[in-house]
């Protein structure tokens, strides 16, 4: 570990196609995953992600470094409403991309375990399957064939539940 | 990603921002989903509290969502009977059992001898001794005065039927004269054994009417007194005579009502029945310091939990949490002529059925709105 203790300090995140990212710390911290590393001193200067892609591990960092920037909610009872609005229509911004993006940044929000944004991609996912029919839901969430019911499972399932099928 | 499998944790995580019905419609997308969503809604979603507001169409209110989310908390619009006017108009001051969850409906039956033309009706809903004996408590009388037979109905789920009883009370006479009270609301407030009622007495102003099911009496009960707790602010009268609107409710169990004006609301917890001096206030708004000056404010209802539906008129409902002091707007548009004097319920999800209503009172899961129209 550097000795430095200037503000800036800086981590380097490595992708899985070798991209690396260098950040603020404090923009590091938001993950709670690279936190408890960092807290349990077991992280280099660089910290290999290899299961999140560059283009995903980008839009998560975009994602950090506006959440480090902004005033944190229980700093203060005085909350800057302002910069939550500011905060909310990024958040609104950020999720306006496609579905298999949407599911990668899910899924490594999950591995860096960065709270807020699970939040934010299942939310963006439940309003883009809430009235979709299951037929359109496999489509868009691309779901295993193997993991589909059997025909009469799928019968049974529809009959219990008829009356949410209107 | 070419295949995906959500973790429980997560896909739990999506599921809670669904409405429920398109939740068992899911069920088929995947044998994954067929186990989590059930998994998910026996732990969940069977405890998840609503909020019914009954203005046209019905707009059922997420009270589990948390705080920052606002625009998730309507999941539901929904019209019983397609539209909640034409029942008013074809059978007018009857009772309907209402499943917002399912959508689904039942009349309950007329009360024997019941002239809806010439009576007026005030209502409760409330439980007997025990949690199965719920009953409903519909209070008559002639609007002509030709007769003079006040009497109370009430129809108990258990055996579904009415039975009759005198609202004569010779000894306080109280009753004698029912038409000296005007009700502010025609749904009561039910308290441990006591039905509450605001009304105007003619010639006295403002109080509450308080009814004793077991006994069948009536007695009045006044409001917080006028000058509240004079110790700090000796200039401020908080005479509740100032607050235009008067809600009822309950608070941790307790009866409390909601005054307010356009600037102002209190919240007073009454302890012990009966007692003015245990009238007690809980908490105090001033709606005004929040910058809302401009807006007009109308309470609907309070829940027992400490959070205060209401109007930003013309068509914003907010709710007001009293326990921090802090309020969420939730989106919703509405005719602002139709919500007013409305009365919002909380409710649980369920499936039960108004149907088997009866039988599936014991396991308590009782959830259904009694709507009264």
């Amino acid at each position: 570990m550097s000795t430095s203790s200037s503000s800036s300090k800086k981590i380097v995140l490595k992708s899985a196609d070798n991209e690396t990212f260098e950040i603020d710390e404090i923009v590091a911290l938001e993950s709670q995953a690279i936190k408890n590393m960092i807290e349990d001193e077991c992280a280099d200067n660089v910290i290999p992600l290899g299961n999140i892609d560059s283009k995903t591990l980008s839009k998560i960092i975009e994602y950090c470094k506006k959440h480090a920037e902004s005033p944190k909610k229980d700093d203060n009872a005085d909350i800057d409403e302002k910069a939550v609005e500011d905060l909310k229509s990024f958040d609104a911004e950020f999720a306006k991309v496609d579905m298999p993006l949407i599911q990668d940044i899910l899924m490594a929000a999950n591995f860096l375990n960065i709270d807020n944004l699970i939040g934010l991609m299942c939310r963006t996912i439940a309003d883009r399957i809430k009235g979709k029919t299951p037929e359109e839901i496999r489509k868009i969430l691309n779901i295993n064939k193997n993991d589909l019911l059997s025909p009469e499972q799928e019968a049974k399932a529809r009959e219990e539940n008829s009356w949410a099928f209107d | 990603m070419a295949e995906l499998y959500f973790p429980e944790e997560i896909l739990n995580k999506i599921v809670v921002w669904l409405p429920t019905k398109s939740l068992f419609r899911f069920k088929c997308v995947s044998k994954h989903w067929n186990t989590v969503i059930p998994n998910y809604f026996m732990k969940f979603r069977r405890c998840r509290r609503m909020i019914l507001l009954p203005v046209q169409p019905f707009h059922a209110i997420d009270n589990t969502v948390p705080y920052d989310h606002i625009d998730h908390l309507i999941i539901k619009r929904c019209s019983p009977f397609g539209n909640v006017e034409a029942f008013k108009n074809q059978f007018p001051g009857h009772l309907m059992l209402y499943n917002p969850f399912t959508e689904e409906s039942e009349m309950v039956p007329d009360p024997p001898l019941c002239d809806h033309t010439y009576f007026t009706y005030n209502y409760g809903l409330g439980y007997g001794t025990t949690l199965d004996e719920l009953k409903i408590f519909i209070i008559s009388y002639d609007r002509r005065r030709v007769n003079d037979d006040t009497c109370c109905h009430v129809f108990s789920f258990k055996d579904r039927s009415w039975s009759i009883t005198s609202l004569w009370d010779e000894e306080y006479g109280l009753w004698y004269d029912r038409y000296q009270y005007e009700f502010i609301h025609d749904v009561g407030t039910f308290v441990d054994g006591f039905f509450y009622w605001p009304v105007i007495k003619y010639g006295f102003g403002r109080l509450l009417l308080a009814l004793n099911i077991r006994y069948m009496i009536f007695s009045e009960i006044k409001f917080p007194p006028k000058h509240g707790l004079k110790k700090k602010k000796k200039k401020k009268i908080t005479s509740n005579f100032l607050f235009p609107s008067i809600i009822l409710g309950t608070l941790d169990g307790c009866l409390c009502i909601v005054c307010s004006n356009c600037s102002k609301l209190e919240v007073w917890v009454s302890k012990t029945h009966g007692f003015v001096e245990s009238w007690e206030k809980r908490y105090t708004s001033t709606l005004v310091s929040r910058g809302n000056y401009l807006y007009k404010f109308e309470p609907f209802t309070i829940l027992d939990d400490g959070k205060i539906v209401m109007l930003k008129i013309p068509n914003q409902v907010i709710i007001l949490d009293i326990l921090n002091d802090s309020d969420k707007e939730v989106n919703t548009v509405t005719t602002p002529s139709e919500i007013s004097g409305t009365q919002a319920f909380e409710y649980m999800e369920t499936l039960v059925s108004p149907y088997d209503i009866c039988s599936s009172l014991e396991d308590n899961e009782y959830a259904t709105e009694v709507d009264v129209i």
